[in-house]
């Protein structure tokens, strides 16, 4: 990053002002305090160069197009590294995206930063809240040669007390430069000279670190260069740790199914909600009965509206409450003989139009006069559920057969369909409560209907078979 | 004049204690339920102190305190945090003040109290 000096010594000026521009983004921007008698404004395609300089005699036509050629050549130089800079950047996200350890990912980094000629030495630091210090490591130079074996490795520490210029760069976003002594740190004031240009780091949260970086001297390309890198350490940073944190999620959610599906637990969190619930109810008559008779005494507006929320929010934990217990309660049933096809075909009636649809087709093998023991209105909705099932899983048509015997003293009913059956991992959990294997299933289903037919004294049990799954519902046969 | 005082929570219920509260203690009380919001009112009036709560779903505190603070780095900011852990902090070096939450009314009062009259 010599262009200045090139121009100054080429065609005798001195320069007071230079910036090129492309497509409106500054590349380069130079100046230097003395007084200048002359500017310069050149274009070239998407190029825009500004010059203001000192110079005795005025520049000859010739001179102006060799200092354009000069100028741009340089610029497009420029934008070619750049490219390579950004090359290089989306290097360092991918190795993120292949796992590779943190330190290597900062390593690259810092490498990137070191290895253009911009930056002798550099410095990455994190961010202690706890402690209020950034804790971190320094980076150099051997030989004016980058070597990974030659690093200059140690644990230093910024203590942060108070605002000051550096707080100001992390805390703003900024990039700019500091002198070393603000840093309160014996360490780095001698290890870097007194400048030193820094950037922070960040996570989606806030600042996470800052890097620090030492050239020779400082100027806009540089500048844009560390914020270019502290930019993707920053999405780096933050990339590596969601994916870790979604590999651990991944882990939890495939702990959680395999373990706490399990009917015991269910059981017993079943128990313990209900117990829960009933002692939770008295309470909440009280304080809902209480705020009423509150209501009476006091006239003060606001607090109306206090009762009123009172009222509102104990009226949600109550209808909680009474949901929890519903689901939890023993079924009564009221038992009577029913006749197996008027259940069926009730319930074929209510599935009509779906079965139409997806071209389902049922059949039944069974007797009509064959009759079961039971509660008519559970039953049906066992059956329902069951059906409607079978249904899903034959989105593009299929076979419902139904077929009916007895065995010793159990009526046995029998469904079988064509829908693929079910996977054997699922087949286990199929009767878990909140188990589900359809998008907009509840995971009740299966469960209640088992509930149901086991409180009759039965037996529900599903198994593949063929193309599909196959049924059993034993209930008693009541003596008949 | 009354002083005008932001308040800035995601929790209804939060904004509407803390806006009762000062309200009974003489404050012209503004709430907003975000930080986007928040930066609204503080743009369109001349507020003498913000309450700021740092764990907020949009923009999270921090960058409205950094917003804040950009437009205007003079108006005193007191950052509300649920537990006392998350007191040390950057922003603590940024923010005037760190409130925890369930600290008492008089407490909260107080603090607002000594802020603006060593400001006045």
């Amino acid at each position: 990053m010599n262009l200045p000096r090139i121009i100054e010594n080429i065609f005798a000026v001195k320069l007071a002002y230079l910036a090129v521009d492309y497509k409106g983004s500054k590349v380069l921007e130079y100046t230097q305090d003395i007084n200048s008698n002359m500017s310069l404004d050149l274009n070239d395609r998407d190029f825009h160069c500004r010059l203001e300089f000192y110079r005795k005699e005025s520049l000859t036509d010739d001179d102006a197009a060799n200092l354009q050629g000069l100028i741009f050549g340089f610029a497009e130089d420029s934008c070619i590294s750049n490219f390579s800079e950004i090359l290089n950047c989306t290097d360092i996200l991918y190795s993120v995206l292949k796992h590779d350890s943190i330190d290597t990912v900062i390593y690259n980094m810092i490498e990137g930063l070191l290895t253009h000629d911009n930056f002798t030495k550099a410095g990455i630091f994190f961010l202690n809240e706890t402690l209020m210090k950034l804790k971190g490591v320094i980076y150099g130079h051997v030989a004016s040669e980058v070597k990974i074996d030659s690093f200059n490795f140690r644990r230093l520490s910024i203590p942060l007390e108070k605002r000051n210029h550096f707080t100001d760069i992390i805390f703003f976003d900024k990039t700019d430069t500091i002198n070393t002594d603000i840093l309160n740190s014996e360490a780095l004031s001698s290890y870097f000279n007194n400048e030193v240009a820094c950037c922070g780091i960040y996570s989606s949260k806030g600042p996470v670190g800052v890097i620090l970086a030492e050239a020779e001297n400082y100027d806009s390309y540089k500048m844009n260069h560390l914020r270019l890198y502290s930019k993707i350490c920053s999405v780096a940073l933050e990339l590596s740790k969601m994916l870790k944190r979604l590999e651990f999620a991944i882990q939890d959610i495939n702990y959680f199914r395999e373990n706490l599906y399990k009917s015991d637990n269910f059981a017993q969190i079943g128990k313990l909600a209900a117990t829960v619930a009933h002692e939770l109810k008295n309470p909440l008559v009280a304080i809902g009965g209480f705020s009423r008779r509150l209501e009476k005494f006091v006239s003060e507006p606001k607090a109306q509206n206090y009762l009123q929320i009172i009222y509102s929010e104990v009226d949600r934990l109550e209808k909680i409450v009474s949901d929890i217990l519903h689901y939890s309660r023993e079924i009564k049933l009221n038992k009577d003989f029913i006749y197996i096809h008027d259940i069926i075909f009730e319930v074929v009636q209510l599935l009509d139009s779906q079965m139409r649809l997806s071209g389902v087709e049922l059949k039944y093998y069974y007797d009509y006069s064959f009759k079961i023991h039971a509660d008519l209105k559970r039953i049906k909705q066992v059956f329902l559920n069951l059906l409607g099932n079978s249904l899903d899983a034959m989105p593009d048509g299929g076979i419902i057969e139904v077929y009916t015997y007895s065995r010793e003293k159990f009526d046995v009913i029998e469904i079988r369909d064509s829908g693929g059956g079910v996977s054997e991992e699922n087949i286990e959990k199929i009767f878990e409560p909140f188990y589900t294997t359809k998008e907009k299933g509840t995971g009740l289903g299966l469960p209640l209907c088992r509930k149901i037919v086991k409180s009759h004294g039965g037996e529900l049990t599903l198994s593949n078979s063929g193309d599909g799954v196959r049924i059993l519902l034993e209930l008693p046969n009541g003596g008949s | 004049m009354k002083e005008k005082v932001l308040v800035v929570d995601d929790e209804k219920g939060i904004r509407e204690y803390y806006k009762d509260l000062l309200q009974e203690n003489g404050y012209e009380v503004y709430t907003a339920k975000n930080a986007k919001d928040g930066l609204q009112v503080a743009s369109e009036n001349e507020l003498d102190l913000i309450l700021l709560d740092i764990n907020m779903p949009d923009l999270n505190g921090l960058d409205a305190l950094k917003k804040i603070k950009e437009m205007d780095a003079r108006i005193p900011v007191f950052l509300l945090t649920a537990h006392e852990k998350y007191k040390r902090n950057f922003a603590s070096l940024y923010a005037e003040e760190y409130i925890v939450k369930d600290k008492k009314p008089d407490f909260i009062v107080r603090k607002i109290g000594e802020k603006l009259r060593s400001t006045a």
